[in-house]
């Protein structure tokens, strides 16, 4: 938060200089901040995204197998979204997975879902909700498992997919290395807890970085990206289905 | 709201027209806010609106509350000759009426209290002020020039006056529990109907009608949440059923509670109590609850091509638009249309979303128009195809009725106006609409000291109402008053009537705009 105190103070100070013609166009990117600041304030977990459309859905009818994909931008920017599945898309863009447990109730517990696909962590280590480890990642990642197994939520943990720098540079605030680091703990968590693991990561990167013609940013995957990604999921969740665990 | 006196005025004495009442909160019954019978105000004549007078009455302040919404009746036979006056409730028990023509108080009546509030008490509060809460409503008296005002003090009881006098014509009677927090008035074939919320001096959160030839008391409740609609109740002139939203309760009508959603109610014609006869619950009203978004906003109910539609709405900010012959449909939870959210992305229940009341219309080209007010941003999804500027803190936005290609008619976006500091629910007169911010601080809860909707803390942080006239037809700004209104209000509303439009404020003055004649 210091950079961006330090940015107000700046821009404060260049209005008091007198530079006019710049200063309302500095108040207005300052009102802009101070209102992001006062929605992430009001609504850490960012609950009103979906409440709302959470509340008009009916429980899953018998035999329906609802899974819910939870997770942020990588899901929530899933055009074409598995088109008659009763699969329901639970991603908010730049959020990290403190805050996706806040919303874990009302999100996925409350859906009544079979399965459960959790991706996350990538903006964690980006910074968007303060600073992040794999340790802080991984508990609120447990957490999330615990919660489901509770209410009976059978647990897809997917993989971070990776980054490339081939359209700006990602690898400063999403480092390579520790994608992977996590990735590697997600796979054994999952053993060792009964989640299925989805390796989503392979199938979009070349060595340690996102395919260039598989992404839109080098963050987001691009319509060939998700087509890759998709029958990985898939299959996780049917092993999930049939409870076969650790994949 | 033709006066049928006007005309026998204006031909024996010469003066200028009186032609139009306000009789009642939101103009009519139905609670269009619609002036028919304004000829001086229009979209060339605003520019020269004056303020004319203003007047300031001794009525003593509760919480935020002091002066209700004002009305209007255009000529009353009063002893020195016809007048027209302007009936200013107050909160503490008061009753004004204020000779339009020269602003001057005309007389004031204050009402006996019979009610003896438990000492060691919290007191009034924003949500529980005590007193008049419920804006007086006015029917015709036994002849013409004849007026008679109803109003229910603090202690329940229901008041009969002369509107020429201020003077009882019948004894007080009870109404309903004392210190309930009533809402606005309305009378509707010699009953007077109103409904109470937020459960003030421990009462029931209940709807009341008054039948006038009995004297007997019908009343319904919906076990949950308040109907707490600005104007008061809007009563169907097509199935003599008043309609209100309720707030700050369950949906589940299967256990008999009606929170959250919209509940009509008739007047049983034998035994005069009063039934349910349809109700609606909006799909995500477990979410709307959850968030203390309630439907809290007073109906308005209109025809449409020979059908009769009403629209009402929600803290959340979007629009219900309902067939009165079935609100929510077989399943009482599908309207006839839903509109997008207008506002409130934050999901802030205090300072966004739509409050008060709805406004209704029709052009002289058979357009039919509603009108909501909101507060706070506009939806960033949320388009107009006119729009009068960057919206900050409210503003009008404006719909069509239209037709579509099934059939069914729908609320179509048509402008919204320019930003308005809360805005409140506007008035339409001759083609102009007049809306105002109130400039009240409307914020309950802050970071730093959590809940707090105190009337200390609220009313420093408040500044001025601003008064706007504004094009029917596209939203743009006519003219504005500025700062020569001095104070904000707080649940209050304004009255247009013969070239004036009235708005009072929280120190206790009411202010008279228009054209100079």
């Amino acid at each position: 938060m210091i950079w961006r105190l330090a940015v107000v103070g700046f821009g404060l100070a260049a209005v008091l200089t007198g530079q006019k013609s710049d200063s309302a166009k500095l108040i207005a990117e300052l009102e802009a901040e101070n209102a992001a600041y006062l929605r992430l304030l009001s609504d850490w977990g960012k609950l009103v995204q979906y409440g709302s459309e959470n509340a008009e859905l009916r429980p899953p009818a018998p035999g329906v197998n609802r899974v819910v994909f939870f997770g942020d931008e990588i899901f929530e920017k899933w055009e074409n979204f598995f088109p008659g599945k009763p699969y329901l898309n639970r991603g908010i863009t730049h959020q990290a997975t403190g805050q996706m447990l806040v919303r874990f109730r009302q999100d996925v517990i409350a859906l009544k879902p079979r399965v459960v696909v959790i991706l996350g962590g990538a903006n964690d280590f980006a910074g968007y909700a303060g600073p992040a480890t794999e340790g802080t990642i991984g508990e609120n990642i447990m957490t999330m498992t615990e919660l489901a197994k509770l209410h009976g939520i059978k647990v897809v943990l997917a993989s971070v997919t990776p980054i490339c720098d081939c359209y700006q540079i990602l690898s400063a605030r999403r480092p390579p290395g520790r994608i992977l680091g996590l990735n590697g703990w997600l796979k054994g968590y999952a053993l060792k807890s009964g989640a299925v693991y989805a390796d989503v990561y392979s199938v979009l990167a070349e060595g340690r970085n996102m395919k260039k013609e598989l992404t839109v940013d080098g963050l987001l995957p691009n319509a060939e990206g998700y087509a890759l990604m998709a029958p990985v999921i898939e299959k996780a969740i049917a092993a999930a289905l049939r409870g076969s665990a650790g994949q | 709201m033709k006066s049928l006196t006007n005309v026998s005025v204006v031909l024996l004495t010469g003066l200028a027209t009186v032609g139009a009442d306000w009789l009642t909160d939101g103009g009519d019954p139905q609670r269009n806010n619609w002036q028919k019978d304004e000829k001086l105000l229009s979209v060339t004549t605003a520019k020269d609106i004056k303020l004319l007078w203003k007047i300031r009455f001794d009525n003593e302040t509760r919480a935020m509350h002091n002066l209700l919404p004002p009305l209007v009746i255009g000529s009353v036979d009063t002893a020195p000759g016809p007048k027209q006056l302007v009936i200013q409730a107050g909160v503490s028990d008061n009753l004004y009426a204020i000779d339009a023509a020269t602003g001057k108080q005309f007389w004031h009546t204050k009402f006996e209290n019979t009610f003896n509030e438990a000492a060691g008490g919290r007191g009034p509060s924003v949500l529980c002020p005590g007193g008049m809460t419920a804006n007086v409503t006015i029917g015709p008296g036994g002849a013409p020039g004849k007026y008679t005002i109803y109003a229910a003090s603090w202690d329940g009881r229901l008041h009969q006056l002369d509107a020429a006098t201020g003077k009882h014509i019948t004894a007080p009677t009870k109404f309903m529990p004392p210190n309930g927090k009533p809402y606005a008035m309305n009378l509707w074939k010699n009953v007077v109907y109103t409904h109470s919320a937020q459960g003030c001096g421990g009462n029931p959160n209940t709807a009341y009608a008054y039948d006038l030839a009995t004297n007997k008391v019908g009343s319904w409740g919906p076990a949950g949440g308040g109907m707490w609609g600005r104007s008061g109740p809007a009563i169907s002139a097509k199935h003599d059923t008043m309609y209100t939203g309720t707030g700050d309760g369950r949906w589940a009508p299967e256990d008999g509670v009606y929170g959250n959603g919209m509940i009509g109610v008739r007047q049983n014609k034998d035994t005069k109590a009063l039934d349910l006869v349809d109700y609606y619950g909006p799909s995500n009203a477990e979410w709307l609850v959850k968030r203390d978004l309630d439907m809290q906003v007073t109906p308005t109910i209109f025809n449409y091509k020979g059908k009769e539609y009403m629209v009402d709405a929600s803290k959340e900010c979007r629009l219900y638009f309902m067939d009165t012959e079935s609100i929510g449909g077989d399943d009482h939870r599908t309207p006839l249309q839903r509109t997008p959210l207008i506002c409130n992305e934050m999901v802030d229940f205090a300072e966004a979303g739509i409050w008060g009341s709805l406004t209704s219309w029709e052009d002289s080209k058979g357009t039919r128009w509603v009108l909501t007010p909101f507060w706070g941003p506009k939806h960033s999804k949320y388009k107009a195809p006119i729009e009068n500027g960057v919206v900050k803190k409210g503003a009008v936005a404006a719909f069509k009725v239209v037709d579509g290609k099934d059939g069914k008619p729908s609320l179509a976006a048509a402008w919204i106006s320019r930003d308005m500091d809360q805005a409140e629910p506007p008035v339409i007169a001759n083609g102009v609409v007049f809306g105002y911010g109130s400039g009240e601080n409307t914020a309950q809860a802050y970071p730093d000291v959590g809940l707090d909707f105190r009337a200390e803390r609220r009313i420093p942080k408040s500044t001025h109402a601003v008064l706007f006239a504004l094009d029917a037809q596209t939203g743009k700004e006519l003219w504005n008053s500025g700062k020569q209104i001095e104070k904000f209000n707080h649940w209050s509303g304004i009255a247009v009537a013969n070239g004036r439009i009235y708005i009072n404020t929280f120190d206790g003055y009411v202010y008279c705009f228009g054209i100079q004649q």
